[in-house]
């Protein structure tokens, strides 16, 4: 799957768990998940789930993404997470 | 994500395969405190687990995305529902970690059905029989915590028998009303990971106010008594910050059975399952090597 594609998938989920939480922000590649979307941890189990029920994958390695020295990363670019998930398919397939 | 729906409640929960299934890999169930969800473990101890077990994770009635009923929230209540969400997902048995009150429905369950319990993680717990009263007057910390809290012009009734719950219903509400100001005191007492999110806040208040948890969960007990602790045979590890409230319960476990090692965390509060998240994985997975018949490659992945 090309980058493209997986940045119209992210977009597609992304916008879909907060479709009734009532927000202005737009979605894309530079929308941030806490501070644009205002994520809490358990929406990103969410989102996690979601990419793995839609990619047909499991074990996709986020925390890799989330954490950094044992500490939750402050905030993610939608941009960040569908490089991060295009290179982990690059390396799966 | 995936949803149980017992008679009383539905339940959210997240089963995380093991990297390797085969052969049948070790379940472990974990259970979370009061005002969070299923997220406290995700990030941290979990993943850690899923190198060498199959992993659940759920959200307790009334928190995360789990079901609010009116009533249920007793912990020997939230036990028949670890025992009903357990028989939903054929797990005949597991190992058990749990944080804070989430350490309340393990050992209730553990009591109730030692059979389904192969081995018991107790992060920070108070066991309510054992320390029937939190009072955090009594705590060497207080006046750290007036002093700010005045700062942030919220007033705590610190002698309540249950000021560790009220102090969290004032920061859920200040994280509602004055984000700013929760957010700085979340971070001088328990650390920047520790600090609540609105909705996880506003769901906290809202759990409060129309059903009857505060009154379940605070009373009128006693749930078991201090000499049931001795029918917990299993091989448990209590572990408790060196600055926690906690630590008359985790020193009862540590005396009571005979299968229990205590670990002090030295330097750490309440929460150190996400502020001292290596060391807490460490621990537990040294745990499990020495103490629960369980050999997860130690060194090699971790």
């Amino acid at each position: 799957m090309d980058l493209a594609k997986v940045q119209e998938l992210v977009f597609e989920v992304v916008a879909g768990l907060v479709a009734d939480w009532d927000l202005d922000a737009e979605i894309g590649p530079t929308t941030r998940l806490v501070a644009d979307l205002e994520f809490e941890s358990i929406d990103i189990i969410q989102m996690v789930v979601a990419f793995e029920e839609r990619l047909r994958k499991r074990n996709l390695g986020f925390e890799k993404l989330l954490m950094i020295d044992g500490r939750y990363v402050d905030d993610l670019s939608l941009g960040q997470i569908a490089a991060f998930l295009h290179q982990r398919l690059t390396v799966a397939a | 994500m995936p949803f149980a729906e017992l008679p009383a409640v539905r339940i959210n929960y997240l089963r995380m395969p093991a990297e390797d299934e085969a052969p049948a890999p070790e379940d472990v169930v974990m259970i979370h405190g009061l005002a969070t969800n299923m997220a406290f473990w995700y990030g941290g101890l979990a993943p850690v687990l899923t190198r060498f077990a199959r992993v659940t994770i759920y959200d307790l009635r009334g928190h995360g995305h789990s079901s609010m009923p009116p009533t249920g929230y007793s912990p020997v209540e939230m036990a028949e529902d670890l025992r009903l969400l357990l028989d939903h997902l054929g797990i005949d048995s597991a190992h058990m970690v749990a944080h804070s009150f989430g350490g309340m429905v393990a050992v209730i369950f553990a009591l109730s059905h030692p059979e389904r319990v192969k081995s018991l993680v107790l992060a920070d717990v108070r066991l309510r029989p054992v320390q029937p009263r939190l009072r955090l007057r009594q705590w060497r910390f207080a006046p750290r915590w007036h002093e700010a809290l005045a700062e942030a012009g919220v007033t705590l009734d610190d002698d309540h028998p249950d000021s560790g719950i009220l102090l969290l219903t004032e920061l859920a509400r200040l994280t509602v009303e004055r984000p700013d100001d929760a957010r700085r005191l979340n971070e001088t007492f328990f650390g920047a990971e520790a600090r609540l999110g609105t909705r996880t806040a506003r769901r906290w208040l809202n759990m409060l106010e129309t059903t009857s948890a505060f009154g379940e969960i605070t009373g009128p007990g006693p749930d078991f008594h201090r000499d049931d602790l001795k029918r917990l045979t299993q091989p448990i590890l209590a572990l408790v910050g060196e600055h926690s409230i906690a630590k008359t319960s985790a020193r009862v476990l540590k005396r009571e059975c005979a299968n229990c090692v205590l670990r002090v965390i030295p330097g750490a509060g309440h929460f150190f399952p996400l502020s001292r998240r290596q060391l807490f994985a460490r621990l537990c997975l040294r745990f499990y090597a020495a103490r629960a018949g369980w050999r997860p490659e130690l060194g090699t992945r971790h």
